[in-house]
Order: C-alpha cells, then sequence, then structure tokens
C-alpha cells in the first residue's frame, strides 16, 4: 500500500487488490463517507487508487492520522470478508435451523404420492375382486403341475 | 457546468441515478455513459451548495454503490 500527496487536504492511497479486497475498499469507504470525500479509481484487477479529501481544512498530521485509520478499517474489513466467506457454510445452517425451529410444519416434506397407492395396488386379490372360482383355481393347479 | 466521470468498474449506473433522484432539487444533471465511464454533467448547481455537491454528490454515488452490491 502507498500514499501519495496530490494536492492539499487530499491524498491517494494506493491499494493492491490480491491482498485487499474490492469489498474491503468498499467496506472501509464507506465508514469514512461522514469524514472525507472519498473517490475510488484506478484498475480494481491490477491497483486500486482511493483518493481521500478531507471535509474541512486539515493539517499534514490530520492528514496522516485519516490515512492510517482508513488503512486499519480497511484491514478490519478484508479480515471481516474472509471471516465472512470462511463461515458462510454453518451461518445457513444456523438461520436454517432457527427457521426450522420456529415453525417446523412449514418445512415437512409432502407424503410421497406412492405412500397413498391410489390405484390400491397393495391390496390383496380377494380383498379386491372375492374369493377365486372353482375354474380359476383349477386353471392354475393345472398351469402349477404342467411345469 | 461541473463533469464527474465514474469509473464502471467502482460505481454503478442504478446509483449514479439514485443518487440523480436524490439531488435533483440542488442542480440540473444529464447522464451518459460510455464503454468505462459514467458521465454525470451538473448544470446550474445551487449557489449554497456549489462547492461542496460535487463531492457530496461523488460520496452518495459511493454509499448507493455500496448498497447496491
Amino acid at each position: 500500500m502507498k500514499n501519495k500527496s496530490k494536492k492539499q487536504n487530499q491524498i491517494i492511497i494506493k491499494v493492491n487488490p490480491k491482498v485487499y479486497p474490492l469489498e474491503a475498499v468498499y467496506g472501509a469507504s464507506y465508514v469514512f463517507l461522514d469524514r472525507a470525500y472519498i473517490f475510488l479509481e484506478g484498475d480494481p484487477k491490477k491497483e486500486i487508487r482511493v483518493r481521500l479529501k478531507a471535509k474541512e481544512e486539515t493539517g499534514k498530521g490530520r492528514l496522516k492520522n485519516l490515512i492510517g485509520e482508513f488503512q486499519n478499517e480497511l484491514l478490519n474489513y478484508a479480515l471481516r470478508n474472509e471471516i465472512s466467506k470462511r463461515n458462510a457454510k454453518i451461518r445457513e445452517y444456523i438461520v436454517a435451523q432457527a427457521l426450522f425451529a420456529s415453525n417446523p410444519e412449514e418445512f415437512k416434506e409432502p407424503e410421497a404420492e406412492y405412500k397413498k397407492d391410489a390405484f390400491n395396488i397393495a391390496a390383496p386379490w380377494e380383498e379386491k375382486y372375492g374369493k377365486k372360482s372353482k375354474k380359476i383355481r383349477k386353471r392354475s393347479k393345472n398351469k402349477i403341475k404342467k411345469k | 457546468m461541473i463533469t464527474i466521470n465514474f469509473n464502471k468498474d467502482f460505481y454503478n449506473l442504478k446509483a449514479a441515478k439514485s443518487a440523480i433522484k436524490a439531488y435533483k432539487n440542488l442542480a440540473g444533471f444529464e447522464l451518459k455513459e460510455n464503454k468505462k465511464f459514467i458521465e454525470v454533467i451538473l448544470k446550474n448547481p445551487d449557489k449554497a451548495f456549489k462547492k461542496i455537491i460535487k463531492d457530496e454528490f461523488c460520496n452518495y454515488v459511493l454509499a448507493e454503490t455500496k448498497n447496491v452490491k
């Protein structure tokens, strides 16, 4: 990270996007919106240039403090971003558990269609059509004998 | 007349439009877009805010961009 002062009351901070992702730059910039005017320039893949312009006339000392604070915030957001990426799955799991606990019936799986036995396949023959007639019984016996 | 160029890699068109909507009472706006930049032209800005309107507008666009993303 390099700093280069251009004009009075403003400074350019050069940020390496490989170390500090763009999300971290946005986060840190957002925190500083009330203290400074912030302009993002450069190339998000090679080098991000953050131009900080103090809202009020300030001396070099205060400007330096502002830079230091901005860099700290940058680090803070970079770490936050990294942790958030690492914990994404467990966070989703916790939220899902909480939602499930609040209303478990909403998350019940619908009963499988085959369990309903719409065509009454599971019912035995006798139950469906009554007992076998004598003719049918004879035929089935003959078949068994032939085999 | 003040011209501001927002790099599209960092700033969002939606955010720029939203900022224009918020600042429409303080100046006249013209929005142009090319491959790399969003160009916003401020015309006849309110005299009371002439000095800071550009910087404040840029901050607003940045904040909106962060919120959109």
